[in-house]
């Protein structure tokens, strides 16, 4: 699995969690809301039952006015039963009775007769007298004046005031005369019940009582808050201040006659049936309404409230919106991931290229992070790399392996650009390699130059060698550079007579191989040098150049003078001390060069001991610079086999034939480069 | 008069003379104004107590009762009579009044004198039927009286003190009324004894603020000041 892709499925996991938290939230917010909904709702239904009652309460009134107190015909009847006679005594019981009841009778078949459609459509219609008999009962139309005595309604109405109460069932069926009018079915119903006083000015003549159902009125409100979902149950109950309820959802009343046995106040608790959550709301009506000391109860489905809700949040378009917000996210992800991926696939490419072998990968800025870093680090590790390999190009090939290791554990020692430094300089050439070339072929012949350079080359590194270049057959190293050391001079000399057996050991195969005289000529010099790095940007290399390696490069083609293998100048000699046994040789000039160099042959490691012909080469040399010639050439012919006693013995000839002139001073001058 | 009729003079008066108490007591009104405080008020003289629980209605030739009206007020404002007796409503004023009362003991149909113009036009009205009889003018709202029609004589009007007394009751168990114009039911339980005077606790009647707003002879609102009347 890609870094890329466990990151998006993080994001795209991450998003989920965060989608589905926010939806968790939203739905218990929304759950708390639509809770709170219904508790705003049930005041609303009071409020909107409040108005209701007061609504009924006025229109009644207009039509009681109209009806009763403004026709003059029936105040005019209704007045006279109402005198005051009885309660002062001053009717007799016989002539009160049968007056009364006449006049009674009278106004009954007023009412009886009148077309009072809007009052008659009631439930309840009741009219009395002052006294609160009887003139007139929907509920049993045929009889009248029974006394309804003791109702607080009555009382309300008698002392000129409206009433309003919630009357069950049981109470109207309980009551001694039946009020209620036949074929009104009260079944778990509550009748709103008002009084209206019937009045002549401010007295009051008699009352009614009205009553209508208020099943209809729940329905209508359940109906006109169930209106904005369609699958949200509400449903309204009303409690009369006798505990009584009246509502359409026998669930709901059964749930608040159980809260009525139990708990003290059944204001907002969730009533869990029929596997829905219905969230239930009490209110009681103020001591200021009409219905006082009565309660509302709203019961709605919260669930499907809920999913309206969300449903109208989102509108039609949920599931396309949450689509889209998954799509956005998912989008998002991928560009973040890939954002976020995108360094390391690059930098994966660097490291690739890399692995192929190219230091020359540079990774693009990418920011300050930690990729960003990252980047940074890999930027200097190619770079560290790159000056590794560098060095390791440049030294390897001529170097020792140990300083080689040096110089790239400490790269600022080997400087840049030129350095001034005194160096130990060997030149080396072979003998015989003209001869030879012109009778091997070239391949023969490169195999069998190759072999001695892979043999010399070795045996340069071992000593410390600075292997310069190859000229042909020719081989140029130095000592003291890079890295200084202190043994340059010795190291030199040592590595001389190292090369001088090298050539002896392959001597023999060389020339089984056609290498008929195989030799070689060493040249050493010590002496200040400019070394460093030369060349251009695309090609350089590192070498050493002065008079001093002139001086070598001479000393090498010089030993062809004195028939020597090794020719070393006395600035050598010097440095090396004793490390190696040499024997003084002659002084040369050098053209272009004033001072006379004194110069040695090596002839073995330290504590060699001279051979005769050397001692006897010593004598001759002092005896030929003392201008004596005779005796020097005497000495030198006791060495024939000494090429530089052959040497010598010629000059002492030459010498005892033209004299030198008076300023001679024994040095021989070099005329070949 | 016959022979039968001076018997029945003789036995009324004898019985009379055989058995008969007396009744003593006082009348407080007291006015509860709105705001429920008590306050006597000084003149009780406008009350009537009345004895009703017995018949004796007046003799024919019973003297007439008499209601002026005067700078468009009844004087008096209350009058008890006995049942059978006729009041005279003199109208002193040099314009239409109208007497009318649509009260039960006024008759069944109303008692209505028509409109006459004074002064010194009179309209008399015999009140057969015991009762509280408002009466009323139907030009004039404001006019309004009251005639306590009673069944006997055994009433007063107690004086400004509330003092009264009441005689010629017949011994036993009574029921004594008081009745003032706004004034709540009053009534107390008496015993009277042959040739005694019984005496009430004070008899307090609570007067209650109230309008005396009216319908008109027709059941319907008066037309205030109609030009026709030129009052």
């Amino acid at each position: 699995m890609s870094l890329r892709l466990k990151l998006a499925l993080a994001f795209a996991a991450l998003a989920a969690v965060v989608l589905a938290t926010t939806l968790a939230l939203t739905y218990s917010a929304l759950e708390s809301a639509a809770t709170q909904k219904v508790a705003a709702d049930v005041h609303g239904a009071v409020q909107l039952f409040t108005n209701y009652v007061s609504e009924y309460r006025a229109r009644t009134a207009l039509q009681i006015e109209s009806s009763f107190s403004s026709n003059s015909a029936f105040a005019n009847e209704l007045d006279p039963l109402n005198s005051e006679d009885d309660e002062f005594g001053l009717v007799s019981e016989s002539e009160s009775r049968e007056e009364t009841a006449r006049k009674l009778q009278g106004l009954h078949q007023l009412i009886a007769s009148a077309d009072l459609t809007e009052l008659k459509r009631n439930a309840l219609f009741v009219v009395t007298n002052r006294r609160g008999e009887v003139v007139f009962n929907l509920a049993d139309p045929a009889r009248f004046g029974q006394t309804l005595s003791q109702l607080p309604l009555l009382n309300a109405a008698f002392s000129g005031r409206s009433g309003a109460a919630l009357w069950s069932d049981r109470r109207l069926s309980s009551m001694a005369t039946p009020l209620l009018r036949r074929g009104s079915d009260a079944q778990d119903d509550l009748l709103l019940v008002v009084s209206q006083p019937i009045r002549r000015g401010d007295k009051v003549l008699g009352a009614v009582l009205l009553g209508e159902s208020v099943m209809p009125r729940l329905a209508a409100f359940e109906a006109m808050n169930g209106g904005s979902s369609q699958h949200a149950t509400t449903r309204l109950a009303l409690e009369s201040p006798e505990a009584e309820f009246a509502g359409r959802d026998p669930l709901l009343l059964r749930a608040l006659i159980a809260t009525r046995a139990g708990a003290k106040d059944a204001d907002g608790f969730l009533l869990d049936a029929e596997g829905r959550t219905f969230a239930v709301q009490g209110v009681r009506f103020g001591a200021d309404q009409p219905l006082a000391g009565s309660r509302a109860f709203l019961m709605r489905d919260v669930k499907p409230e809920i999913a309206d809700f969300i449903h109208a949040f989102f509108g039609k378009t949920f599931f396309l919106s949450l689509l889209g917000i998954l799509l956005i996210a998912l989008f998002f992800t991928q560009l973040l991931s890939r954002r976020l991926t995108w360094p390391l696939v690059r930098l994966e490419a660097a490291a690739r290229e890399i692995q192929r072998g190219n230091l020359d990968v540079q990774v693009a800025p990418l920011g300050r992070d930690e990729v960003g870093r990252l980047a940074e680090t890999f930027n200097e590790m190619v770079f560290g790399l790159k000056q590794r390999d560098q060095i390791k190009g440049l030294f390897k090939r001529y170097l020792d392996p140990r300083v080689v290791d040096e110089l790239i554990r400490h790269p600022e020692k080997a400087s840049p650009g030129g350095e001034r430094r005194v160096l130990t300089l060997l030149f080396s050439d072979l003998v015989g390699f003209t001869t030879a070339s012109e009778k091997l072929s070239p391949e023969e012949l490169v195999a069998l130059l190759n072999r001695y350079f892979e043999t010399a080359t070795r045996a340069l590194a071992k000593h410390g060698a600075t292997l310069d270049k190859f000229i042909g057959d020719a081989i140029m190293c130095f000592w003291n550079a890079p890295l200084p050391d202190d043994a340059h001079a010795a190291k030199a000399c040592l590595s001389a007579l190292a090369l001088l057996d090298v050539v002896d050991a392959l001597r023999e195969p060389f020339r089984a191989a056609g290498f008929d005289t195989f030799d070689c000529r060493v040249g050493i010099n010590t002496g200040p040098c400019v070394v460093g790095n030369l060349g251009s940007m695309d090609a350089q290399y590192y070498t050493a150049i002065g008079d001093a390696v002139n001086l070598a490069s001479r000393l090498e083609g010089a030993c062809k003078v004195y028939g020597t293998r090794t020719l070393v100048s006395h600035a050598t000699v010097l440095a090396a001390k004793d490390a190696v046994a040499v024997r003084e040789l002659d002084l040369v000039r050098v053209k272009g060069r004033g001072h006379p160099v004194r110069v040695f042959e090596l002839l073995g490691p330290a504590g060699t001991a001279l051979p005769e012909h050397a001692l006897r080469y010593q004598e001759g040399l002092a005896l030929f610079r003392d201008r004596r010639f005779t005796e020097a050439l005497a000495s030198f012919l006791k060495s024939p086999a000494d090429p530089p006693s052959q040497v010598f013995a010629e000059r002492c000839r030459d010498a005892l034939a033209t004299p030198p002139s008076e300023d001679w001073d024994a040095v021989h001058t070099l005329s070949t480069k | 008069m016959g022979r039968g009729a001076l018997i029945a003079v003789l036995l009324w008066s004898g019985a009379a003379l055989a058995g008969e108490g007396s009744l003593r007591g006082t009348v407080k009104l007291v006015a509860v104004l709105p705001d429920g405080s008590r306050r006597p008020l000084p003149d009780a003289s406008r009350a009537v107590v009345y004895v009703p629980d017995f018949e004796r209605p007046a003799a024919e030739d019973a003297p007439h009762g008499k209601i002026e009206q005067k700078n468009k007020q009844y004087v008096p404002d209350v009058l008890p009579i006995v049942k059978g007796q006729t009041v005279d409503f003199v109208n002193d004023d040099p314009f239409l009044h109208n007497v009318f009362s649509s009260s039960r003991a006024a008759g069944r149909s109303g008692m209505d004198l028509g409109k006459y113009r004074g002064p010194g036009r009179t309209k008399s009205w015999t009140f057969s039927q015991a009762g509280i009889v408002d009466i009323y003018c139907d030009i004039h709202e404001s006019m309004i009286a009251t005639v306590l029609v009673l069944p006997n004589s055994a009433f007063v009007q107690p004086g400004k003190d509330g003092a009264f007394q009441i005689d010629h009751l017949p011994p036993g168990h009574h029921v004594v009324y008081v009745w003032a114009r706004h004034g709540q039911k009053a009534s107390a339980d008496v015993e009277i004894r042959d040739g005694q005077i019984a005496t009430l606790p004070p008899l307090e009647v609570a007067i209650t603020p109230a309008d005396d707003a009216h319908k008109d002879r027709h059941g319907g609102d008066y037309a205030h000041h109609p030009a026709e009347y030129g009052n």
